[in-house]
């Protein structure tokens, strides 16, 4: 009798449809603490049992197979209602060593991967936390960072694996730029270093074409008026030693030249000459009319061509030469 | 107006010795003179000649007068005004046409005489020309056929009679010499 009792507690505890040897990970594991429990558990049920069959052998005389049949399983459930069999575990069974075991013997990143829907836990997660006040308040961010970075040679990771031609055109397409650097960049300070170590001097001396740069200085500019706004012309011509410039000037040249073009020659005659000198060309030019006029008149006269009379030589009332 | 840099480089218009000739002769100097210039101009040369004898007769006859008063004025024989007259139109032609190329009359005409090359006549083709011109005038007729206006002087000795007027007035040609002298 007490044989069969104990059969039927077991068949009442076990979980249905687990093969013992189809799982060996988690399920087998938790199978096995299962077990002790349900041995813990199928140990108080037998004794709550064998407490009912007393009493029932003590009311309705010595059990037959058939009234055992039907009266055990109501009492057993009517004693488990009663029971408060997780406060028994509780009570009884020291869980803690069981369920270290368990972890022991369980890959549970294995089982995990393999059974849990992780993308639809992490989104729950997700939905429910506020993930960045989380880290915000849990994680120590320096030390993870400084950890990361420990780690990683996070130049060569961004050179590999960061596209930095779009990301700077990005960043330069959103920003303005110039405004930013306006407002946030001491360029007073930044120039000043600048200057202090470069050479500008050299700089400029081998980058710089001061041809073009010249040209188009000249270009844009109005040299004539800037001189004449901007230098104290005076101040220059009387820095200059004038008497070394006149000694270099052809005076006597410079004097023929004024005397030519203010025609003082014409001049002289008519003030000296005077009457005299204007009856003696007079006299003159009559005298080469009628030479002209007689000769034509010989020339008509004699079957010939017009007179030749050029003469060698340069005649000095037109060359300069002697004073008559 | 000329600059000084075009009138250094001889671009000017005029050249300073032009100005001193008269705008009208300026393109007939350096031809050769006609015929009636130069007549003119010997007889004007005559006519000084003849002056100075007069003068020259005027003088030795007052010479005379005062040294002996009594003397009596005759007037010269012509042999002698034609020896002293030929005499002295040689030695002025020569020495004008050595010297400057004019005597007075062709300075008052305004023509000169230069040999071939154009340059002034030596002494002795001076001499000669003189010679040549005195002892027989009538050569300067050929110069009213000659069809480069030659006398037959000229051809003989191979001169050349040109217009050629007053060169530079002597105030300017002052002030160069001060000019050059400074």
């Amino acid at each position: 009798m007490t044989g069969r009792f104990d059969i039927v507690s077991k068949e009442v505890i076990l979980i249905p449809g687990a093969p013992a040897d189809s799982d060996p990970g988690l399920l087998g594991s938790l199978r096995s603490m299962v077990e002790v429990t349900a041995e813990i558990v199928g140990a108080t049920v037998a004794t709550v049992g064998g407490a009912a069959q007393g009493v029932v052998v003590a009311v309705a005389g010595p059990p037959t197979s058939a009234v055992l049949d039907r009266v055990v399983p109501v009492v057993t459930q009517a004693i488990v209602q009663r029971v408060d069999i997780t406060a028994v575990v509780l009570d009884n069974v020291e869980l803690r060593p069981i369920v270290m075991r368990a972890i022991d013997e369980i890959d549970i990143t294995e089982i995990v991967l393999r059974r849990v829907d992780l993308r639809r836990v992490v989104e729950g997660a997700l939905d429910e936390l506020d993930l960045t006040q989380v880290v915000l308040e849990r994680v120590d961010l320096r030390r993870v960072i400084e950890g990361a970075l420990d780690e990683l040679d996070l130049t060569q990771l961004v050179l590999e694996r960061v596209d930095l031609r779009r990301i700077i055109e990005s960043a330069l397409n959103e920003l303005d730029l110039t405004q930013l650097v306006l407002e946030r960049v001491d360029l007073g300070r930044v120039i000043a270093g600048a200057l202090d170590q470069v050479d500008l001097t050299q700089v400029v001396l081998e980058r710089v074409d001061f041809r073009r740069v010249i040209n188009a200085a000249l270009d844009e500019m109005d040299l004539t008026r800037v001189v004449i706004e901007r230098v104290d012309l005076d101040a220059v011509v009387d820095a200059v030693e004038m008497e070394a410039i006149i000694d270099k000037l052809p005076i006597v040249d410079i004097a023929e030249y004024v005397i030519e073009q203010v025609d003082l020659p014409q001049i002289i005659r008519q003030s000296t000459g005077g009457v005299a000198a204007d009856a003696v060309d007079a006299v003159r030019i009559g005298s080469y009319r009628v030479d002209t006029s007689v000769a034509r008149m010989i020339d008509r006269v004699l079957p010939r061509r017009a007179r030749d009379l050029e003469a060698p030589g340069d005649p000095e009332s037109l060359s300069g030469g002697e004073d008559s | 107006m000329t600059t000084f840099s075009q009138w250094r480089r001889g671009e000017g218009p005029t050249p300073a010795a032009d100005l001193a000739v008269p705008e009208g002769a300026r393109a007939f100097q350096g031809e050769r003179a006609g015929f009636p210039s130069r007549v003119v101009a010997c007889c004007i040369d005559v006519g000084l000649i003849a002056v100075l004898m007069v003068g020259i007769w005027v003088v030795l006859s007052l010479i005379e007068l005062v040294v002996s008063p009594a003397a009596t004025l005759d007037p010269p024989r012509a042999s002698t005004l034609v020896v002293w007259g030929y005499l002295f139109t040689v030695l002025l032609w020569t020495f004008s046409w050595a010297t400057s190329g004019r005597s007075p009359g062709a300075w008052f005409m305004g023509v000169r005489v230069i040999n071939r090359k154009g340059e002034k006549l030596s002494w002795p083709m001076s001499l000669l020309r003189a010679a040549f011109c005195v002892s027989f005038p009538f050569g300067l007729i050929w110069a009213l056929f000659s069809k480069r206006n030659r006398s037959l002087q000229d051809i003989a000795l191979r001169t050349i009679v040109i217009y050629d007027w007053v060169v530079k007035p002597p105030a300017l040609d002052a002030v160069e010499r001060k000019l050059e002298g400074s």
